[in-house]
Order: structure tokens, then sequence, then C-alpha cells
């Protein structure tokens, strides 16, 4: 058990610095740098321009203005970890064949379910760390915005967030144990998390007025109704100028625990038959 | 240390890399397996380390099965499979320390372990770079430093002076000689070069298309000799026979080493007409022949 976990947490910190010296860490924290900069506008620049959006007499209340900054960003960044999965994890497995590195980790005396859990807590955390600098932003634009405000609700959607990251992670590593060519990998997961999950959605929704909760975007969208319970995605599914209830909220951490484990054991069996060519 | 590879058979879709080999490897010292592309090498060598799962049969390292505990074969074997790739944004030092790691090195002695594999295969002055900036025969060291980590007491190499430079690998063939004399490491490699399977093995086996051609051990060492020029067949030789007839030679085998400046004079004065007489290699014949 000792040598296990002394073994899980050599995969993990080794992997973790190849993913933090890698281009694309460096294009994802890019990408977040770049969409923190454009909420930071928009938050400051359209926030004063709320009142005149509704024309009404009274002015928009300061909470709920706070409720549709936070809505917003939070709508954000529970995007921004599926392009951050899909550079760290989709090719996690499949660049082991490809890459041929395989050949190295492969012939060293260490399980492959060491190997596989540490690199996916390793891709986990490159996609954290790389999406720590908009958590940042969202929480001084608020208190710039809202001073002295209370950060229990964004504590809560980053919480949340962390759970989505190791889902999302762990479905892109799933795609990956499938194939031995990382662009086949991309864009398997492209087309499942942005069409197929989308069009189920879709069809769900419209022919037959039920909403699709098992599927990962849909637990997703659990981050920005912590603020204010609009699903864009769900037709049909009730406004409500409240956060979503807690029900909502351990039924979308419990959809994705359920793709975490479904997820890595799946990827795991896949993984211990894998062969190198 | 014992090698025992039963009845192995290895088939990719419809092609069959491995047929049914068998083979006992004992002892210490350098055995190559010395075949042309294609000829079943890698493959063995990935189901010795675990990279792939035979077919059928079994490879057992000191009684342990390799498909059913490749951890505690894996602990004992040193590799270098195909040409190696490494995390590329990882320095040579941290790529050895990482295997060092696994290995079970402890850190008080992980520095020295680094120093001592770099020093073996000359990449000392590389460490602190990224893998992904190493030349081919960079890599091709680096390899052989990773499956020197911890002092295995198997190494496994397949072709380890593959995209070296002429002095790269006369550098590594030392560096195998001299790992050959350690009395308690057996080495198993692969080359497709003769001269390298000639010059520094105990013991060579060819494969060809999957199967074992030819072993040295256990086969008598014939005494061939080439001669080149025109000779009656029909002449009844006291020193040999001819075993061979190519277009302008002829392969002798002579009965007793020992009597093959009695077999010249034999030859020369048979009114045979001959242009030269030299040894012939069992090897190069056995490695050639269809």
């Amino acid at each position: 058990m000792e040598s296990t976990l002394s073994s899980l947490s050599t995969v993990y910190s080794y992997y973790l610095k190849n993913y933090y010296r890698s281009r694309s860490f460096y294009l994802i924290f890019s990408l977040v740098s770049v969409a923190s900069v454009l909420m930071i506008y928009l938050s400051i620049h359209y926030l004063p321009k709320i009142d005149s959006l509704f024309s009404t007499q009274t002015s928009v209340p300061s909470d709920l203005k706070e409720k549709v900054v936070l809505y917003l960003w939070s709508y954000v960044m529970s995007d921004l970890p599926v392009f951050a999965a899909v550079f760290f994890s989709s090719p996690a497995i499949s660049s082991e064949i490809e890459n041929r590195t395989a050949f190295h980790i492969f012939a060293l005396p260490v399980d492959r379910s060491v190997l596989l859990i540490g690199k996916y807590l390793a891709a986990a955390s490159a996609a954290t760390i790389s999406m720590a600098i908009f958590v940042v932003s969202e929480m001084a634009t608020a208190e710039y915005l809202f001073p002295g405000i209370s950060f229990n609700s964004i504590l809560l959607s980053v919480g949340v967030l962390l759970v989505f990251i190791l889902a999302i992670s762990a479905f892109t590593f799933m795609v990956s144990s499938l194939f031995s060519k990382n662009l086949y990998s991309y864009i398997t997961t492209f087309i499942i998390y942005f069409i197929v999950f989308n069009a189920a959605n879709l069809i769900l929704s419209l022919l037959y007025n039920y909403n699709a909760f098992f599927l990962l975007d849909n637990a997703a969208s659990v981050i920005p109704r912590i603020f204010l319970n609009v699903s864009p995605s769900v037709f049909g599914s009730g406004f409500s100028l409240n956060g979503a209830p807690l029900s909502t909220l351990l039924l979308s951490l419990s959809i994705m625990v359920i793709y975490i484990i479904c997820s890595l054991v799946t990827a795991l069996v896949i993984f211990e038959r894998k062969e190198v060519r | 240390m014992e090698v025992e590879i039963s009845s192995l058979s290895k088939n990719y879709g419809k092609i069959q890399a491995l047929k049914n080999v068998s083979l006992l490897i004992e002892g210490n010292g350098l055995v190559t397996f010395l075949g042309a592309n294609g000829a079943g090498k890698t493959t063995l060598f990935k189901i010795l380390t675990s990279i792939v799962r035979p077919s059928s049969g079994s490879i057992n390292v000191n009684g342990v099965n390799v498909d059913s505990n490749p951890r505690k074969v894996l602990s004992n074997i040193g590799s270098l499979v195909e040409e190696p790739e490494f995390y590329p944004y990882l320095t040579g030092r941290e790529l050895l320390e990482f295997t060092a790691k696994i290995r079970g090195e402890s850190s008080r002695d992980l520095k020295e372990e680094v120093e001592r594999v770099s020093r073996l295969t000359d990449i000392s002055g590389y460490l602190e770079r990224k893998s992904g900036e190493y030349s081919r025969g960079m890599k091709q060291r680096l390899g052989v430093a990773v499956a020197l980590v911890g002092n295995p007491e198997l190494l496994v190499l397949d072709e380890p002076t593959f995209g070296m430079d002429p002095k790269g690998m006369l550098e590594m063939r030392k560096v195998l000689r001299d790992m050959k004399k350690d009395k308690d490491r057996l080495i198993i490699m692969s080359t497709h070069l003769l001269e390298e399977a000639r010059a520094l093995s105990d013991r060579t086996i060819i494969l060809k298309k999957g199967e074992i051609k030819y072993d040295s051990q256990g086969t008598d060492r014939k005494s061939l000799v080439r001669v080149t020029g025109t000779i009656d067949p029909s002449h009844d030789f006291k020193y040999g026979r001819i075993i061979e007839i190519g277009e302008g030679y002829y392969i002798f085998d002579v009965f007793d080493r020992n009597k093959i400046p009695e077999f010249n004079r034999e030859l020369l004065s048979s009114g045979s007409s001959i242009m030269y007489i030299s040894s012939a290699d069992e090897l190069e014949k056995e490695f050639t022949k269809d």
C-alpha cells in the first residue's frame, strides 16, 4: 500500500511537471486569461447600464445585479474546463501509444492503474491551475463592483467546478483510452460534448419535454445556477431569481461523481489491456 | 537468472509475428537475437517486458510468469524496447530520477544512481536538457541509461546501437562489453547487424519470420572453409566435404579444425584451380540463407 502510494505520488508529480511545462498549458492559460480580461471589461463596462436594459422606473436591486454578474462569470467558467480537459486529458492515453512513451512506462515495475490514476490527477490539477486566474479575477471583480460581498456562493461554485473538472477529465480519459491517435481522441471528445450531448438534450427536451439531467453538460449547468436558476440549454426548465435548490445541486454533483467513477473504471479496463504494436 | 520461453506465439490480426517459440536462457553473459526487420525480435522483447501479451504460450523469468505477475518480473528487468521516446518536457535527469523512484531507489541514493548511469552512457553533459531537445542518438543513450537504473539483473536491449553514429556505436559496444563482465547480470539484446552479434555475444539466436532458425548453443561449431575457384565436386576429399556450391565458390566442412593446413594441401594437390581460400562464418551462412 505504502509503495503504491509512493509510486502514485511519483507518477503524479512528474506528469504534472510535464503538463505545466507543455505548450498546451500555456495555450489554455492564455485562453483563460483572455476570457478573464473580457469578463472584467464586460462586468465593469456594462454593469452601470443594467438599469437601462430594463425599461422600468425603478432601478434593478443591487443583489440582483450581483447575481447577474456572478451568473455570467460562472456561465463562462463552466465551459472553460472542457477546453482544458480536451487539451490535457484527450491525448492522455492515446499519446502514450502515438508518441511511443508507452515503451518506457509500460516496462516499469508499476501497475498500470497507478499510471492511469497518477496521470489523471495530474491532468485535472493542470486544468485546475489554469482556471485559477479566472477564479481570482472573478473574486477581485466582484469585490470591486460590490464591496463587502460574501464569497460563499462563489466558493460553492468553485467547489462544484472542481468536481466538474474531475468529471470532464475522467470522461476525456475514457475517450482517450479508446484510441491510439491523439487527433481521433480530440475530435471524438469535442463531438460527444458539443454535438452529441446538445443534440440529445435538444431532442429529449423539445420532442419529449424531458430534462436529460444525466448528461454531463446539463450537470455542469448547475455551476452558474448557484446564482440564478436559469438554464438556457434546457427548454422549459423555468426561471428563478433564486439559486438552484439544494436537491438540484446534489443531483448534479451525483451525476458528476457517477461520470468520474464509470469513466475511470472503463478507462482502466481498456488501459490494462492496451498493447503497443 | 533464468528466462524460459515456452511455445510462445503472437498474432497481430492475420500476421503471425512469433510462431511457437521455445527457448531456455540461463546464467549470465550476453545473448543476442539476430534477425532482419520483421523477424519477431521486438515482439519477443515486448512480451518479455509486458508491453504486449502473448497470443499463446508464456515467458517465465526466474520461474515467475511475466503475463500474470508483470510488476514482480519487471522489478528485475531494465529495458530499452524500440526507438525510445520520453516525455518531452522532462529533462534527462528528471526522467532518470522518475525511473529510479519507481524502481524503489531511496532519495538518498537518487543523485548517485543518476550520476552512475549517465556516466556509463556518456550523457552527463546533457542531463539538464529537456528530452524533447535530444537527438536520435542521445535519446538512444538516455534509453540505455534508463534501462540501467537500479542495476537490474536482466537487461533487455532492443537494438541498443540503433540511430547512433559510428563513434557512438563503438562506445555503446564497449559499455555492453563492460556490463556483461558482471557475473550477476544477463543481457538479452537484439540486433540486425551481424558484426555486432559476432563481436559481443556469448550466444546468438537467429530469428526469421517469427521462428528460431539457429541457436549457437548446442550447435556443433563447424569449421567452414570457403574456396573460390573451380573444383571437381566428385573428388573424394579426405579432410573435408563440400556442403554448398555457389557461383564460383564452394563451402567445405572440414572434419577436424586442427587439420585445416592438411586440408589446404590436399585441396591444392587435387588438381583444382584455386583463386583463394578463406574461413567461412557459420553465423553469416545461417543468417543469409533463405
